[in-house]
């Protein structure tokens, strides 16, 4: 904003800051590359003050253009997966929080994402036989949009929550799948234009006229542009063919009884102890509020740990899919993903079931404090604590019972692969 | 980063002094008081100088860069620019021309 002048009217100032806002437009129209860092140890960047990034000579329909400098270099453009920049976006943001002081950093990180990351991103693929190539990532809003009919409309296609809301703890990133109507729950924002809030009636009646536009491949292309796992297991019935369709139905539908059945589906299935693992090596275990599944997997190297949540919470069904690289250094800066890591390796829970339990009635009782009422899920928790012994021995449903009989094998794969991945980073 | 590019453009904007943006880009002010266009100048002054240096970016290290900003003469900060952008008296006189019609697009 401009400094308010002391002889001036205040239409004479709006005027001037509509004029200023105009040749800021044109400024940010350029786009300032961000700085990722070298995340694995490749020097790999993309520069906060550098070249803008141009999408003119990406001739790989998947990879997008980046500055690159390794050490000594000076900055050239070159072409990388896209799924590969976000992850070293995600990565280094996510680094930075870690390492910053944390007033400072925030900062930065707002400067950087709502500053740099504005250039095009031509992101074709292709996973449903619908080719996309229009993209854009919306800085202001941690948001890839694509362009409607109309000028200057845009819809939300995948969104990225602000680094500070943090609605997940640790060093989760948000990714929501087709965010439109429910980006906001996310965001104190109230700036927001793409997206609105379900929770008041209009927020539904806006959700009802929306719901046609929501379509099984926009739900594809926020899974397959995130190299996420296939969101079946959230279900203990789809399969592969069939993964999008039935969360296709949930947007569609609101079946909010399906949401509740698959809740109690993730409650057994911690009761019974049960980690499973997927012929893809992913290892899915109920997340600590028994709302979604923790996923771990390994990607180009990495491993990841994804969030994936479906919730009643807000009394309209969405479903969420949180995701952040995470690299050995980062895994061991989170003690709780740490504790979680090693309890898998181990193939145990039990510890981690009584840290968790643990951190609840401690929680529960500074709420006590307060006069509120325990957290959600806190009998579920001493249920398990009581009666679980976390071997799958308990008598199962006919779909549990499939799955844990891939399990010790697959779980002994992942436990493999890790000590490997392991010695291979020591050696 | 963007720091230093503010510190770099406004030495180099002291060194244009005599380039009034809003002459340039033909604005009428006739209705504004003094203190109005002073701050439109300004402001289109920082927004024309990190256009320029954005573009220009293309042609330097952050070496290059960093060391610019340490420097307090803005003419020095054009002599740094000329080494290493070839013909930039013209690149700079492009850009206003871009800036300026995309500025009337």
């Amino acid at each position: 904003m401009i400094e308010p002048a002391t002889n001036s009217s205040p239409e004479a100032s709006s005027r001037v800051q509509q004029l200023l806002d105009r040749a800021g437009v044109i400024v940010d129209r350029l786009g300032y590359p961000v700085k990722v860092g070298a995340v694995t140890g490749t020097a790999f960047m993309l520069t906060a003050c550098g070249t803008p990034a141009s999408t003119e000579n990406s001739s790989d329909s998947n990879e997008v253009p980046v500055i690159q400098q390794r050490a000594g270099e000076v900055f050239q453009t070159v072409t990388a997966p896209l799924g590969e920049v976000k992850t070293r976006v995600e990565g280094f943001i996510a680094d930075r929080e870690e390492k910053g002081r944390a007033e400072r950093v925030k900062q930065e990180n707002d400067e950087l994402i709502a500053r740099t990351l504005a250039y095009q991103v031509s992101a074709p693929y292709n996973p449903a036989g619908v080719v996309r190539d229009d993209l854009l990532f919306y800085p202001e809003k941690h948001t890839f949009v694509e362009e409607q009919p109309g000028e200057g409309n845009y819809r939300t296609v995948v969104s990225f929550s602000k680094p500070e809301k943090e609605w997940s703890r640790g060093l989760m990133k948000h990714v929501s799948v087709d965010t439109n109507f429910h980006t906001k729950q996310f965001s104190n924002s109230t700036d927001d234009r793409d997206v609105f809030l379900v929770s008041s009636k209009e927020g539904v009646k806006r959700l009802e006229m929306e719901r046609s536009k929501i379509s099984l491949t926009e739900i594809t292309l926020a899974a397959d542009t995130y190299d996420l796992p296939t969101l079946a297991p959230i279900t203990s019935r789809i399969d592969k063919d069939q993964r999008y369709k039935v969360l296709d139905s949930f947007l569609r539908d609101g079946s909010v009884d399906d949401l509740r059945s698959l809740n109690d589906d993730f409650r057994r299935t911690l009761q019974y102890g049960v980690l499973i693992t997927r012929p893809d090596n992913s290892v899915w275990f109920p997340d600590s509020d028994l709302q979604g599944w923790n996923i771990i997997m390994e990607r180009g190297g990495m491993r990841h740990i994804i969030r994936a949540r479906i919730s009643t919470l807000f009394s309209e069904p969405y479903v969420v899919i949180n995701s952040a690289p995470v690299n050995s250094d980062h895994w061991k800066k989170s003690e709780e993903d740490s504790e979680v890591w090693a309890a898998l390796k181990n193939g145990d829970l039990n510890g981690y079931v009584t840290k968790q339990l643990d951190d609840i009635h401690k929680q529960n009782e500074v709420r006590a404090g307060r006069g509120q009422k325990p957290l959600p899920g806190t009998e579920d928790w001493e249920k398990i604590a009581r009666t679980s012994n976390f071997t799958p021995n308990a008598p199962l449903n006919p779909s549990f019972q499939d799955r844990l009989n891939q399990s010790d094998t697959a779980k002994q794969i992942m436990v493999d692969k890790a000590r490997a991945a392991e010695e291979s980073r020591q050696s | 980063m963007l720091d230093l590019c503010k510190k770099v453009l406004n030495k180099l904007l002291q060194t244009l002094q005599r380039f009034d943006p809003i002459v340039y880009l033909s604005i009428d002010t006739s209705s504004f008081y003094e203190d109005d266009i002073k701050a439109l100048r300004k402001g289109l002054n920082e927004k024309i100088g990190q256009y320029i240096l954005l573009k220009f970016s293309q042609h330097l290290s952050e070496g290059q860069f960093e060391a610019m900003s340490n420097l307090t003469d803005g003419n020095e900060i054009i002599r740094r620019l000329q080494q290493s952008i070839p013909n930039m008296e013209d690149k700079l006189q492009e850009e206003l021309e871009n800036f300026k019609r995309e500025y009337h697009i």
